[in-house]
């Protein structure tokens, strides 16, 4: 391979372009406070003054997502009117906790800055697709509202500089969560799928919250700036390594790395919306944010890192090869959102001081867009088939046409090809990789990172082009056309042999793809973002920069066609042109089980947990209860003795009474 | 022995006999008559002790209105003749009670005070009038409303209804065998 | 002058003897006497502190009206309680069972079985 050279991203980044000076309107409050209070009022609204009205629903929904995406465009401005491009504004005023500092404030930086944009976008076109796709769901209003209660949730944990406000966006959205998912309450497979969301990410929240703990009292303050200025002042300690531990299982939890990674795939049993939101930008990302926030601290806490590190690979690589293997498209995408959010996380605990966490926070962003683009893609297609299965999904990117870009995009930015926005931030993950390997010297957990995001490259372009493949199955129109008549089109079909009838009906496929317009647009945007997205990443304002190894690059890319070409091989001659169906059948049912993650839960977690909890409930029975039976039987038996032998008539009683009020009263006597 | 000490032990005999009689008599009006003779010679030593108006007080509380009430209970509960002493056993033992409270209270007073004369220097009836309507004056009018509220409690209670309704045919009549009780001589 | 152990021993014999009283009877009204007798001696004992040892002070004369009065409601009171008892039980007999299973249980069945144990 030839010697290529290194290009330092500054090289790549835009220039600085002078901004106009906009009009500023003396508004109330900072676009934060803006788009945190106009996500909560949305959600409060939605459920309190729209009635039984789904179109003012709608309209509140879209309405708060709008005010939230305006603020935070808004924001964008602000912050290159700044100098320093660092603004931090008070939320309600410090909590009066004694010894405890609890200023409770915001913060925005670019890095944050761009990700509440990324949040308040996606959840725009979110509300807006929800509004379509539930169209006849009875339930609309409260998702609606919970959709926005989770996106002021995520807004507030982007842009807090609390660990109280980060606490609450975190819980916020784990309970949020659990209504998203188990939205068809009346589905079984829901509301098993929210409960175990919930239970997995709050068995883990058990670590975060203990984190946030040590780390605010240790330094009396839950500022996060102040907390962490005062840990890294202080350096490495035990303490501040539990701590991040406890963090890092905590992040493990919510962002379904191993081993809590089930629980994500299960949720796709929420509505397609929900899936988006959930699974592109917020809560599994979530994580990601507050280990940026909190990366000087994380960067000298050895044992965290390393933790975090094996997770996260063990978690990309596992994931990716189970997303192979999915039967469904839906669940294929949630195994590859494992496998995307285990890949920010890995490059957080591979980077260093001198890179800083940005290249996460990229992926974040990247990733945003194009998953919700996949998801919503998806929901669209599934509304139009019928479900998301993989046989159901076949041809779906040919019989209508509309949803050929966007599939198509989506995938490629998923895997990473050049232009769109994936190959970017995937970049920006391997230079930070890299440059964690040299400045470390070849430690452990850069090199593991870096192996790992190198493997899982090809991965992910293979299953990428699994899906694709399936996609873009000729339709069984235009493989008989293909097959009987060679020629130019003169379309043939087994049961319309008439020209016109095909034609026909074709149209009537095409008129089935209808779509609300603002849905469609919503799409639209994300797949205009997932070309152009990258534009964005290359900002000049993301943080400490990295170099891009061009060897490395080719590389990688060289991998993804080698990967591609091999799954097209392996699709020739299956019916579905699905490379997954050369997987034996036991093998593909495990994988789609996720590998029995269910059983192992149960056997780890969950029946050590009843038969403690059977053991608990034995000894309170028998043992502590027994003491309480027995007080209560040598009660009765002291009761049944008394009332033997104590006089049933009155004058001996009271014969008692006297005789020993004279035996005191002649102790008395005498002793005194 | 000076005479008033011989005036307190005539009366004292007096009061101690009769007091005998009331709590060993058989016949319960008898009993009653004996406790009025026991209260007048009660009334007599607070005389002799020098304590004029006590003395009235008793006459007029005790022999006017307790005795008298106690009469009326024992007329009105007539019917509930029953044998009025208890087993020999339980007497025996109420024998030595009582006498172990004589000796322990002779006892200890006896020899707290011992045997000689001393001068009779109570106040008079002046000072005990200051007291009570001066010093003791709340206690004084807390005790008239002690007696109002016995009063209107007795009445409550009195009233009753038995087994919490006031139905005649809850009230038992009293068996015929009682009734044969009634009036047993010794 | 006068010897004081005289009213004081007179107020132990009429203590015992109400003692005696209270514990020999089986008539409530007449384990009432004995009651009324041990109130006495104590009245006893307060005038004759009062007259012979307490300097003149009238304090103690006060005490034995208060005491005379409270005497007088708790009779009162005693004899209204002993009213309702004969009421509900037909006898004022001290000596008989305190209220056992059968009193309790439906209140024919109680006469009778009062009836009856006593026959």
């Amino acid at each position: 391979m030839p010697d290529l050279p290194d290009i330092p991203w500054s090289d790549l980044q835009l220039p600085s372009l002078p901004l106009p000076e906009l009009p500023a309107p003396d508004l109330w409050g900072s676009p934060a406070h803006w788009a945190v209070l106009a996500t909560l009022l949305a959600a409060l609204a939605g459920l309190g003054v729209t009635g039984r009205s789904n179109r003012l629903a709608a309209w509140v929904g879209v309405g708060g997502g709008l005010v939230a995406f305006l603020a935070t465009c808004w924001q964008l401005y602000t912050l290159t009117q700044i100098e320093g491009a660092r603004r931090g504004v008070g939320t309600i005023g410090a909590l009066p906790l004694g010894e405890l500092d609890v200023p409770l404030r915001l913060l925005v930086t670019w890095p944050v800055a761009i990700v509440a944009f990324t949040v308040a976008a996606v959840a725009l076109v979110v509300q807006g697709y929800a509004r379509w796709y539930l169209w006849y769901d009875p339930r609309y209003r409260p998702f609606a509202a919970t959709v926005s209660l989770f996106t002021s949730a995520m807004l507030l944990l982007v842009l807090s500089d609390d660990l109280l406000l980060t606490l609450v966006g975190w819980e916020v959205m784990g309970w949020c969560s659990y209504l998203l998912i188990g939205h068809q309450s009346t589905r079984a497979a829901a509301t098993r799928a929210a409960s175990k969301a919930l239970l997995v990410t709050r068995t883990a929240d058990i670590g975060f919250v203990l984190g946030l703990v040590v780390l605010a009292t240790g330094a009396g303050t839950t500022r996060t700036s102040e907390v962490v200025a005062h840990w890294g002042a202080a350096g490495t300690s035990p303490t501040l390594t539990v701590a991040m531990t406890l963090l890092v299982v905590g992040v493990a939890g919510k962002s379904a790395l191993f081993p809590f990674q089930d629980w994500l795939p299960d949720a796709m049993e929420g509505p397609t919306p929900a899936s988006a939101l959930i699974h592109a930008a917020t809560m599994v990302a979530a994580g990601t944010v507050v280990l940026a926030q909190l990366f000087p601290l994380l960067a000298v806490s050895g044992p965290a890192r390393l933790l975090l590190a094996v997770l996260a690979c063990t978690t990309m690589i596992g994931a990716a090869v189970l997303a192979f293997a999915q039967g469904d498209l839906k669940r294929l995408l949630a195994w590859s959102t494992v496998s995307q959010v285990a890949l920010m996380l890995a490059v957080l605990a591979a980077a260093t001081m001198g890179t800083g966490p940005d290249a996460a926070l990229q992926h974040l962003v990247a990733h945003a867009w194009f998953k919700a683009l996949l998801f919503l893609t998806t929901g669209w297609l599934g509304v139009l088939v019928g479900g998301t299965a993989m046989a159901l999904m076949a041809s779906g990117a040919r019989r209508y046409r509309v949803l050929r870009h966007r599939f198509g995009w989506g995938l490629l930015a998923l895997a990473g090809v050049p232009p769109f926005v994936g190959f970017f931030s995937k970049e920006a993950v391997l230079g930070t990789a890299e440059a964690g390997t040299a400045a470390t010297d070849g430690g452990l957990v850069p090199v593991l990172v870096l192996a790992s995001v190198g493997a899982t490259a090809p991965l992910t372009a293979a299953y990428c082009m699994r899906a694709w493949l399936v996609l873009s199955r000729p339709t069984a129109v235009q493989g008989h056309a293909r097959l009987y008549e060679p020629g130019p089109v003169e379309r043939i079909d087994d049961f319309f042999d008439e020209p016109q009838v095909v034609q026909e009906a074709e149209g009537v496929e095409r008129a089935e793809a209808a779509i609300s317009s603002s849905a469609r647009m919503g799409t639209s945007a994300l797949m205009l973002m997932t070309l152009f997205g990258g534009l964005l990443l290359l900002l000049p304002v993301w943080g400490p920069q990295v170099h891009v190894d061009l060897q490395l690059l080719v590389a990688t890319l060289l991998l993804m066609v080698v990967s591609a070409l091999l799954v097209r091989l392996a699709a020739g001659g299956v019916r579905t042109r699905d490379a997954a169906a050369r997987i034996p059948a036991g093998v593909s049912l495990a994988a789609e089980r996720g590998l029995h993650a269910d059983l192992a839960y149960r056997a780890v977690v969950a029946t050590p947990v009843l038969a403690l909890a059977r053991a608990v409930a034995w000894f309170d029975d028998q043992v502590l209860d027994s003491w309480v039976r027995g007080a209560g039987l040598g009660a009765r038996l002291l009761g049944r003795a008394g009332d033997l032998t104590s006089p049933r008539r009155a004058t001996p009683g009271l014969a008692l009474v006297l005789g020993g009020m004279l035996v005191l009263g002649v102790i008395g006597v005498v002793t005194a | 022995m000076s005479g008033l000490d011989v005036l307190l032990l005539a009366v004292g005999l007096l009061t101690a006999g009769a007091a005998t009689l009331s709590v060993t008599s058989r016949q319960v009006l008898h009993a009653a008559l004996w406790l009025v003779v026991t209260l007048g010679g009660l009334a007599g030593c607070y005389l002799v002790l020098g304590a004029e108006l006590v003395a009235l007080v008793q006459l007029l509380v005790y022999v006017g209105a307790v005795v008298v009430l106690v009469l009326f209970a024992l007329m009105l509960t007539r019917a509930g003749g029953v044998p009025v002493v208890t087993g020999v056993p339980q007497r025996v033992a109420a024998g030595l009670v009582g006498a172990g409270t004589t000796v322990v209270l002779g006892g200890a007073l006896l020899s707290a005070f011992g045997w000689g004369s001393v001068a009779i220097d109570g106040g008079d009836s002046t000072q005990v009038a200051a007291t009570i309507f001066g010093t003791d004056v709340w206690p004084f009018e807390l005790l008239s409303v002690l007696l109002l509220m016995a009063l209107v409690a007795a009445v409550a209670v009195a009233r009753a209804p038995v087994g919490g309704q006031d139905d005649p045919s809850q009230r038992p009549d009293p068996p015929a065998e009682i009734e044969a009780v009634q009036g047993e001589r010794p | 002058m006068i010897r004081p152990a005289l009213p004081y021993l007179l107020a132990a014999v009429l203590a015992g003897l109400g003692v005696y009283g209270i514990l020999a009877r089986r008539h409530a009204v007449l384990v009432l006497i004995g009651v009324e007798l041990v109130l006495g001696a104590a009245g006893l004992l307060l005038v004759t502190v009062a007259q012979t040892g307490a300097g003149g002070d009238p304090g103690a004369a006060v005490l034995t009206l208060f005491v005379i009065t409270i005497a007088a409601a708790e009779v009162v009171l005693a004899l209204a309680i002993f009213l309702a008892l004969f009421r509900a039980r037909g006898h004022v007999d001290l000596h008989a069972e305190l209220d056992d299973r059968a009193d309790r249980a439906d209140p024919a069945d109680r006469v009778e079985g009062e009836v009856g144990g006593r026959a």
